[in-house]
């Protein structure tokens, strides 16, 4: 079906063709739609929709319901991320899954509420305090905000982890069309093969969750661990699980065969990278396009191999965050530029062409 | 003779004494010895009766009492 | 006869001598028995010294982050409401970093039990001032005593008894077989109203911890009895019908 809609909503479509069962949110500039959409959209579908009093409340609320093993989900924007990284840690440390979703907005303090880049490393680095991963989503259209919510329940389940989804105020807030396809098209989509069945099973939650002894031995879930060497053997293991969700990879890269320079982002800024790519296409210059779909886990090998023979260009709305890691990834075999544009403003096509023109000067 | 049981739960014991300070009977003492984590675990006086009202079950925080009627 | 819960390992307490959580964990565990509540209990821990609570109670029990319980429990019972939610919290947990949380479940009157032991001081951190600590008590934070600056004790039952959603609101006391009966009575009318979804029940505990405050076990007693008693005022605060 085929129609018109915000990014944010789109979102909220996702997590209900997924089968969620709760939401908490706290109203925050730019990802109000959510909250109010899946005020509507929960209730038409019989499930949990709340308003918490704080995003405290939100993230710990959606650990209470991820505790019981229900499929929960829960949104905000750089702020209020912030509050809630405590709640993050708690819920990776207690090995549960739910769906977090951080649509940017400018930074540091209150910064503004234009879409922004700001919080990669929030996101990438941990999400919270101690040896923390989750898988990070990156999507760029409103098509992918609904696609990767569908991907997201499945994954953070798979590996009992929270899932994040970091998109922005622009992609959150623009209007595009999307295809709200059957789960089993989004599946063909997002996964390898996978069948809706498969996917389904996967949010049986008998084994772990707590849902009263009843015909079993009483369980508790917790993240503190005081004995000698306890938590060391606890952290190994989750080590082992960040290992795991390496498989989980995902990228796309368009004209990059026989090009110069690559220009390499996620998200909104992944989008004026293709006008720019187009551009310098016709005007002749030997532009590619490598766009990070995952942020966590992170195609380090790939970028590698693209800059042995090739100039990278990263462009970020942030002052230079996942240009970190893509110079961690290329590890000096080759330059890595960069255009960053801070406070919530958009990277301009035409500085791109500038800067790709200055690299192939040099 | 009452044949009310006092059943002790000897390493259980902190040595905190709330039970002897509550029983209205003086039926409880210290020993002499020590349990495995180092505390005098708490004992009945010998030859003493035990009532059965179950006070020094009610307040010890260690659940180290349990008080058995005939 | 007085025979230990069976909702209650057989495992010796890490609490230190004369403390009353190792108390309210058996009247805990004695009242899920009671109500035949076991398979469908889900409890949540604080942080503080009763993190430990999933090694003693043998029913379903949770870990939630620093004031946060009602906020857990919130959407566990809201998701599963045959279920019966309770959390355990102390001072700190509660009415310091969680007042918000606690306030807004009160506030949404949640079918819910909250168990508050009062002790006047955070004591796994090391006795240091509580909101509820006593003016002039002295913690490893105010060796003066508590003076004005440091604020007045909250008082959570006054407090949270003024909300027109709140059920039941009682504040009780370990500091005699016949208080902590008493106790016992109110943990678990808090936990029949949940059953009978009457909505949020909170009994505030006062509790001893002899180590914080520098006392034989029984002298805590006698000190609930002769000052904090004082300050908190026992009683039932509310009971909606």
């Amino acid at each position: 079906m085929i129609k018109l809609l915000k990014g944010n909503y789109a979102l909220v479509e996702g997590a209900i063709k997924a089968g969620i069962d709760a939401y908490f949110g706290y109203p925050i500039t730019p990802q109000n739609e959510i909250t109010e959409y899946m005020s509507i959209r929960m209730r038409e579908e019989g499930k949990l929709f709340f308003q918490t009093e704080s995003e405290l409340a939100s993230i710990n609320m959606t650990f209470g319901a991820a505790v019981i093993g229900k499929m929960a989900m829960t949104s905000s924007s750089s702020p209020g991320i912030s509050l809630m990284q405590e709640g993050i840690s708690y819920l990776i440390g207690c090995e549960l899954p739910c769906v977090i979703v951080n649509v940017q907005r400018g930074g540091p303090g209150l910064g503004n509420i234009s879409g922004s880049q700001g919080d990669y490393f929030q996101a990438v680095k941990g999400g919270g305090h101690g040896d923390c991963k989750m898988i990070c989503l990156l999507p760029a259209s409103v098509q992918e905000m609904y696609e990767m919510a569908i991907k997201a329940f499945y994954l953070a389940f798979k590996y009992r982890n929270p899932v994040f989804i970091l998109t922005d105020g622009i992609i959150g807030q623009m209007l595009e069309k999307v295809d709200l396809l059957s789960l089993e098209d989004v599946l063909k989509n997002q996964f390898k093969n996978l069948s809706v069945d498969d996917y389904k099973k996967m949010f049986d939650a008998s084994s772990w969750a707590l849902t009263g002894c009843e015909g079993r031995d009483s369980r508790f879930i917790r993240s503190l661990y005081m004995n000698e060497g306890e938590l060391t053997k606890k952290n190994t293991l989750l080590l082992e699980k960040y290992k795991k969700m390496e498989q989980e990879l995902d990228w796309e890269e368009e004209l990059i065969s026989d090009a110069e320079v690559v220009l390499v982002a996620y998200g909104i800024s992944s989008r004026i990278n293709k006008d720019a790519c187009i551009l310098a296409r016709k005007s002749g210059l030997k532009v590619g396009c490598f766009r990070l779909k995952t942020a966590f886990p992170f195609p380090s090998n790939r970028l590698k191999e693209i800059a042995r023979t090739r100039k990278i260009l990263v462009v970020e709305m942030s002052m230079g965050q996942m240009l970190e890691d893509v110079k961690l990834a290329v590890d000096g075999v080759n330059t890595v530029d960069f255009y960053g544009i801070s406070g919530g403003d958009l990277p301009e096509v035409n500085v791109i062409l500038e800067k790709i023109k200055n690299m192939l000067s040099r | 003779m009452s044949s009310n049981r006092i059943n002790f739960k000897e390493d259980f014991c902190k040595s905190c004494g709330l039970c002897i300070k509550h029983c209205p009977f003086g039926v409880l003492e210290f020993s002499t010895s020590f349990n495995a984590f180092g505390n005098h675990y708490v004992k009945q006086v010998d030859g003493k009766d035990c009532k059965g009202c179950g006070r020094c079950y009610i307040v010890c925080p260690d659940c180290a009492i349990e008080v058995l009627h005939d | 006869m007085f025979v230990l819960p069976k909702s209650l390992k057989p495992v010796k307490n890490h609490y230190c001598p004369g403390c009353g959580h190792g108390i309210v964990h058996r009247l805990f565990a004695e009242i899920v028995d009671e109500l035949g509540i076991r398979e469908k209990m889900i409890a949540i821990a604080p942080v503080g010294c009763a993190v430990f609570g999933y090694f003693y109670w043998d029913f379903d029990t949770l870990e939630a982050a620093h004031g946060r319980p009602p906020a857990v429990a919130t959407a566990i019972k809201r998701l599963m409401p045959e279920k019966v939610v309770v959390t355990y919290q102390g001072d700190g947990d509660l009415i310091a970093i969680g007042g918000n949380e606690c306030l807004h479940a009160a506030n949404r009157g949640e079918n819910i039990t909250i168990f508050f032991l009062n002790n006047t001081c955070y004591g796994m951190t090391g006795g240091q001032m509580a909101p509820t600590t006593i003016p002039g008590q002295k913690t490893t934070t105010t060796a003066q005593g508590r003076t004005s600056l440091d604020g007045n004790p909250i008082k959570v039952c006054e407090l949270i008894s003024s909300i027109d959603y709140v059920t039941y609101v009682a504040r009780t006391s370990l500091h005699s077989p016949e208080n902590i009966l008493e106790t016992k009575r109110a943990m678990k009318k808090a936990i029949q109203n949940q059953i009978d979804n009457k909505g949020f029940s909170l009994v505030e505990i006062l509790s001893m911890c002899p180590t914080s405050w520098k006392m034989e076990p029984y002298d805590a007693m006698k000190y609930i009895e002769n000052v904090v008693s004082k300050e908190f005022k026992l009683g039932v605060y509310k009971d909606r019908k």
